[in-house]
């Protein structure tokens, strides 16, 4: 097999050979915009899927069940949630897979996220204290203060200390300070002393879970009887928690956070020299320097604002009213995350790292998210022998989905020639 | 294959099975089209120069040879059989061996162990002692000295081209193509060279010399291709034509004579511009390049660098752009506003200072070939604010487009679907540009043809000349330098061994670059 | 004095060979210039594949090598694709990652259920000390051989070359993808048996996430070592402490009033993983010294233009 660079299309013939064991030549060519940007996506998600439909089939999941549920995610209405959580941290993941800063940390940057959003919503925007079990029914009809555990023995309540629109400001900018902060730790390793992004990220997503977990046992641990009980923090006061859009899961404000993001990162990306650096420090740093710009700066950017991103994303996690408190991680696969920092690096490929076609992905991808939850609680309640796990369905058909991607990105960047 | 063994001498023979035959041979890459339907034969016991200028498409050729490009279309013939060479180990396997202008070797290994990469007598599992006792014998017999042992960078330029021919001779080629191998080697190493290259000859060889100085393919070579724009326009026994007809052939109609561009000397105002003084600075692997450089150049005053590749000179221009540490010693620029000390202040600093720069690896470096010419133009913060006027750099792309000649679709188009010669003129437009004050370049004209390279020369002076820009030129090319420089001085291992007026005598230039 | 030195070595061993192969493992594939980022996802699913085959086979020594035949083949594969195709490592590696999360949960989580109510016995390596001893030994052994390899044969220059300069290497006559497939495959092989030990040997047993971020762990104090076989040994022996004794120096710490929380004694490691890389890059004679190979992570494409 030979590597080659040239111009012509590359065929499905081509294809049937490559799998027939034909000598391969590849050569560089960029194929029409249609198939670039619709296609390999479209063909990577189904190939990806099909791959991950044949492995379950093998342990007994029908075809019919995982192809129901798959597309059940698409009608459902939590997916509409996961879609503007990824489309906010895709958007932040793009601006700097596009600086070639592959930042695969935005699982650690959501949890800073979570924690610095949830200590200002928690002990600054609003505060619990015990009460004596007497004077209880007193406070339950002032204004900001709401009953968090109604023991006959320890009552606590939550009294709100500020406006709960400014609040909810404060825990957005900790979140993304938080978040952006933790991401420039990488970043400084990257750029001064050359260590790999990809896996310090990984490694600090393992040590922002353990030092989420510290928080929340020690530090933030609520004082409700449930709290205690089960290692986590107190309820949000009600009055900080994000609103829901009515019949949906997802919130007015993370709609409002994502739409901004969108819009702001493209504007960023389009007209300004910070997004015209970003794009070339992605693509020639050199060049960069030889200018007279700082390319390290450029490194720290980019991981700051996909950080700050995903801080913003993290907290509007804990801000849902469906969720509303730090818990304990149990095991590191499945964080309060939901792996999305993860997911959102699928939803950054597919889009072929152009902002414009983030949103469509970051549904599809919701879609997809949601109909492996679908799929995982069906199977358990059909065939309660297979066991299947969450990790299992999450990360199998990522990873496919993925590794057919980068395969076919390249089988149509540089289009394939056989010869004898 | 049998006639050879039935008649091993019979010249007649050999003289009629070509060693290698090249047929139809069509290559292209995005953007340009390399070979045209090339067609060329080589004997064994013949030396066969390819001559074109740069671009022709002679080092796609000889690359295709040795299995680097697979071709689009088209046959290679090795001994009469027909033969699909897939890679560089396969073209060796064949007895094809590529002698290339930058040694093809990896730095941080010995020699010992670069030759072990090639010599198949050893297997995987031999030791590198016994690769290293192999070569000391072999070296004997060739009368080459070089320590096995010794890590390539340490060696000097024309020893790791020796080290090149120990590796094809040790591997018994049928056919040895040097591409550009002699180019940059000072005469009299050069000759040390041809000694080994007819070495090879008289044991029944084929050699393939690419070059494009026509002395040099006149002097030891049996029979000369010239290849245009990709295509073979004429091919040839050496004293058959005229050296003129072979420049019209090398450079078609385009063929203007060089040295009509004014060789007047000019008077230079008295101001000092760039000031360097006792500069140390060092090279990749620790040891210094660059060993107490000083030297003034002038307001409006080119001063070109001439040397051997690998002296230093590289390491000069890119501590001058603030892209290398300085160890030792002081840049100052004196700009409009006074003296300002450069040294190790970084590139930001100096270029805002108005200084241009051209460096020595543009698509490392100089242009980013996956974004569009205008974002390679408003990436410089010269030409573009914090809110970028994407019209207004529009215009500007349009302009220089025009200016310089640039082809290419449009303003947005990719640089990377440019060839060579136009990639080179977008970058060399925007470094003039910004270059008010002062102007580093190295090799500015590569890959430009013969005509494109005289009108960038003389902008260059022209810039001098009326706006007062100060320019170091740094050039591998001798007759570059004598075109542009006001002044010449002559680098040689880190240290200027000699300063020249322009209008010198080349062969002066020459002495010194090589003692 | 004896006794204790026995101590030390017989409780550190199992850790210590279930990271040092990794990282020599890790070493070696990245010398030939692939970027190995698919180390976790293939830890993380060995792990899982030692399990299972323990299992199943009842045998661990047998368990071991199946488990890491199997890996060796995920070596292969992540060379083939990121040598012939112009692909980027990090994407492949990264894929791969994902890929093997995911099949460790798949495959082995059925099989730990099935283990814990039926009770099928876990034939894994007993803890005594001519085993532990043994594998510390040929541990160390495999890490000397692999020097002698790397820096003397002809196949260790081949290695580093087409990690230096694989079109140069390739125009010196190496077959870049041959010599990068046997090098990842021996690569993998290593990391396979060190998950296989993670299992057989350290843990013995499996819940899920076993092995997740013991391949990063691997991978750091590979790099802390400057991809260097024998500093490895130095550098896997600092963090098989800290991981062995960790809780130790929580007891320590606790005793001066100082409150570590076991959140903090899980994180160690980590942390380790990005402090130490950080200070062996911060030392100038070590950065010199242990540079990366040129070519580390870059797509290989012999067309490529130079103008």
């Amino acid at each position: 097999m030979v590597v080659v660079k040239r111009v012509s299309a590359y065929t499905i013939c081509d294809l049937l050979r490559l799998l027939s064991g034909g000598k391969l030549a590849v050569r560089s060519s960029r194929a029409c915009f249609d198939l670039y940007y619709v296609g390999i996506p479209i063909l990577s998600i189904g190939i990806g899927l099909l791959i991950s439909a044949i492995i379950f089939y093998t342990v007994g999941v029908p075809l019919d069940l995982f192809i129901n549920e798959i597309g059940a995610g698409f009608q459902s209405y939590q997916t509409l949630r996961y879609s503007v959580l990824l489309l906010m941290l895709s958007v932040g993941l793009v601006m700097s897979f596009k600086a070639s800063v592959w930042n695969v940390g935005a699982e650690g940057q959501m949890i800073w996220g979570m924690l610095a959003g949830g200590f200002v919503g928690l002990f600054i925007a609003s505060c619990a204290i015990y009460v004596s079990p007497s004077e209880l029914s007193s406070y339950i009809s002032v204004p900001g203060v709401e009953v968090l555990d109604a023991s006959p023995v320890k009552p606590v309540i939550s009294v709100l200390r500020m406006n709960p629109l400014l609040g909810q400001l404060l825990m957005i900018l900790a979140a993304m300070l938080a978040g952006g902060l933790w991401a420039l730790i990488p970043a400084f390793l990257k750029a001064y002393v050359g260590i790999d992004e990809v896996a310090s990220t990984l490694i600090l997503n393992y040590v922002a879970y353990q030092v989420y977990n510290h928080l929340v046992a020690y530090v933030m641990r609520g004082l409700s009887v449930q709290a205690r009980q089960f290692l986590r923090t107190d309820r949000l006061n009600s009055a900080l928690l994000f609103e829901s859009l009515p019949g949906t899961t997802v919130t007015l404000q993370e709609v409002i956070l994502s739409l901004l993001f969108f819009v702001s990162m493209l504007t960023l990306y389009k007209y300004t020299s910070i997004g015209l650096r970003l794009r070339v420090a992605g693509s020639n740093p050199q060049l960069l320097r030889s200018v007279g710009i700082d390319e390290r700066k450029y490194v720290l950017m980019a991981m700051l604002l996909s950080g700050m991103l995903a801080g913003a994303a993290g907290v509007s996690i804990l801000a849902n009213p469906g969720i509303g408190k730090l818990e304990k991680i149990a095991n590191v696969v499945t964080p309060p995350t939901f792996n999305l920092g993860y997911t959102a690096i699928l939803v950054s490929w597919l889009s072929m790292l152009d902002l414009r076609l983030v949103p469509v992905y970051a549904y599809v991808v919701a879609s997809l998210f949601q109909g492996g939850g679908l799929l995982q609680s069906e199977v358990n309640a059909r065939f309660p022998g297979l066991s299947l796990t969450g990790a299992a369905l999450t990360y199998i058909p990522i990873g496919s989905i993925l590794l057919v991607y980068v395969v076919l990105r390249v089988l149509v960047d540089y289009s394939v020639r056989f010869r004898r | 294959m049998t006639s050879e063994v039935f008649f091993p001498s019979n010249k007649s023979t050999q003289a009629q099975t070509p060693v290698v035959s090249v047929c139809g041979l069509w290559k292209s890459f995005p953007g340009v089209t390399a070979l045209r339907d090339v067609n060329l034969d080589v004997y064994a016991g013949e030396i066969h120069a390819i001559l074109g200028e740069n671009g022709a498409g002679k080092s796609t050729l000889v690359k295709t040879l040795y299995g680097v490009y697979v071709p689009d279309k088209g046959d290679i013939t090795i001994n009469g059989v027909k033969a699909v060479i897939t890679s560089p180990l396969d073209a060796m396997r064949r007895g094809l061996v590529l002698v290339s202008q930058v040694p093809q070797l990896i730095d941080t290994l010995t020699v010992a162990e670069n030759l072990a990469l090639s010599l198949r007598q050893f297997s995987l599992m031999s030791s590198v002692k016994s690769v290293e006792k192999f070569l000391l014998d072999k070296e004997e017999e060739y009368g080459i000295r070089i320590n096995p042992n010794t890590e390539v960078w340490k060696l000097s330029y024309t020893q790791k081209q020796l080290v090149e021919v120990l590796r094809a001779l040790l591997l018994n080629a049928t056919l040895v193509a040097f591409d550009e191998a002699t180019t940059l080697l000072p005469s009299s190493e050069k000759r040390k060279l041809y000694d080994f290259i007819r070495l090879f000859r008289l044991k029944g060889g084929a050699v393939l010399l690419i070059t494009h100085k026509i002395p040099e393919a006149m002097e030891i070579s049996d029979r000369v291709t010239v290849l245009r724009k990709g295509e073979v326009v004429g091919s040839f026994k050496v004293g058959e034509v005229s050296i003129d007809q072979i420049r019209l052939m090398m450079f078609g109609e385009r063929f203007t004579q060089p040295s009509s561009t004014g060789n007047s000397e000019r008077c230079v105002e008295g101001r000092e511009a760039i000031v360097i003084k006792d500069l140390w600075v060092r090279g990749d692997y620790g040891t210094y390049a660059v060993k107490g450089v000083s030297l003034t150049v002038h307001r409006g005053e080119i001063l070109g660098i001439a040397g051997v590749a690998g002296n230093g000179q590289l390491e000069l221009v890119q501590s001058l752009a603030g892209l290398r540490r300085v160890e030792k010693g002081n840049v100052i620029l004196h700009v409009k506003d006074g003296n300002v000390e450069v040294t190790n202040k970084g590139p930001a600093v100096i270029r805002d200072l108005g200084v241009g720069y051209i460096p020595d690896e543009p698509i490392k470096t100089g242009i980013s070939i996956d974004n569009t010419i205008e974002e390679n133009l408003a990436i410089h913060p010269k030409l573009s604010s914090f809110l970028i006027n994407w019209r207004a750099v529009k215009d500007l792309a349009s302009s220089l487009i025009s200016k310089y000649n640039v082809t290419t679709p449009s303003t947005t188009a990719r640089v990377k679907i440019l060839s060579g010669g136009n990639l080179m003129k977008i970058l060399i437009a925007r470094e003039l540009m910004v270059a008010k004050n002062v102007l580093l370049a190295y090799n500015p004209t590569r890959s430009l043809d013969e005509v494109s390279a005289h009108y960038v020369r003389r902008l260059i002076r022209d810039k001098a000349l009326n706006e007062g820009m100060s320019a170091v030129v740094v050039s591998e090319d001798l007759d570059e330098v004598m075109e542009v420089g006001d002044k010449i001085a002559v680098i040689n291992s880190g240290r200027l061994v000699g300063f020249f007026r322009r209008g010198v005598d080349r062969g002066e230039i020459e002495r010194v670059m090589v003692t | 004095m004896l006794d204790q030195v026995q101590g030390f070595v017989l409780s550190i061993t199992p850790i210590f060979t279930c990271l040092y192969l990794a990282s020599l493992g890790n070493s070696i594939v990245e010398k030939s210039g692939i970027l190995n980022l698919a180390i976790d996802g293939a830890y993380t699913l060995g792990t899982a594949m030692a399990f299972i085959a323990v299992a199943s086979v009842r045998n661990p020594t047998l368990a071991l090598i199946i488990t890491s035949f199997l890996i060796g083949l995920l070596g292969i594969l992540i060379a083939f694709l990121t040598t012939k195709l112009p692909i980027s490592h990090g994407a492949v590696g990264l894929s791969t990652q994902f890929v093997g999360y995911g099949l460790a949960s798949f495959l082995a989580y059925p099989v730990s259920i099935k283990v814990r109510n039926e009770g099928v016995p876990l034939n894994t390596y007993l803890p005594v000390t001519e085993v532990v001893l043994s594998y510390l030994i040929i541990s160390l052994l495999i890490g000397v051989i692999t020097h002698v390899l790397m820096y003397r044969s002809r196949l260790g220059v081949a290695i580093r070359a087409v990690g230096e300069n694989p079109a140069v290497a390739s125009s010196l006559g190496t077959n870049v993808l041959g010599v990068r497939v046997i090098a990842a495959f021996m690569g993998y092989i290593l990391i396979g048996v060190a998950s296989s030990l993670y299992i057989l040997l350290y843990t013995k047993n499996w819940q899920e996430g076993a092995g997740m971020g013991y391949g990063w762990i691997s991978f750091a104090i590979s790099i802390s070592a400057g991809r260097h076989p024998l500093v490895g040994m130095v550098t896997s022996l600092i963090f098989a402490s800290l991981i062995r004794y960790a809780y130790v120096l929580q007891d320590i710490l606790i005793s001066y009033g100082i409150n570590v929380s076991n959140y903090a004694v899980i994180a160690m490691p980590f942390i380790a993983a990005i402090i130490i890389p950080l200070t062996a890059s911060v030392i100038p004679q070590m950065r010199r010294r242990f540079t990366p190979p040129k070519h580390l992570g870059k797509i290989f494409f012999s067309e490529e233009r130079s103008v």
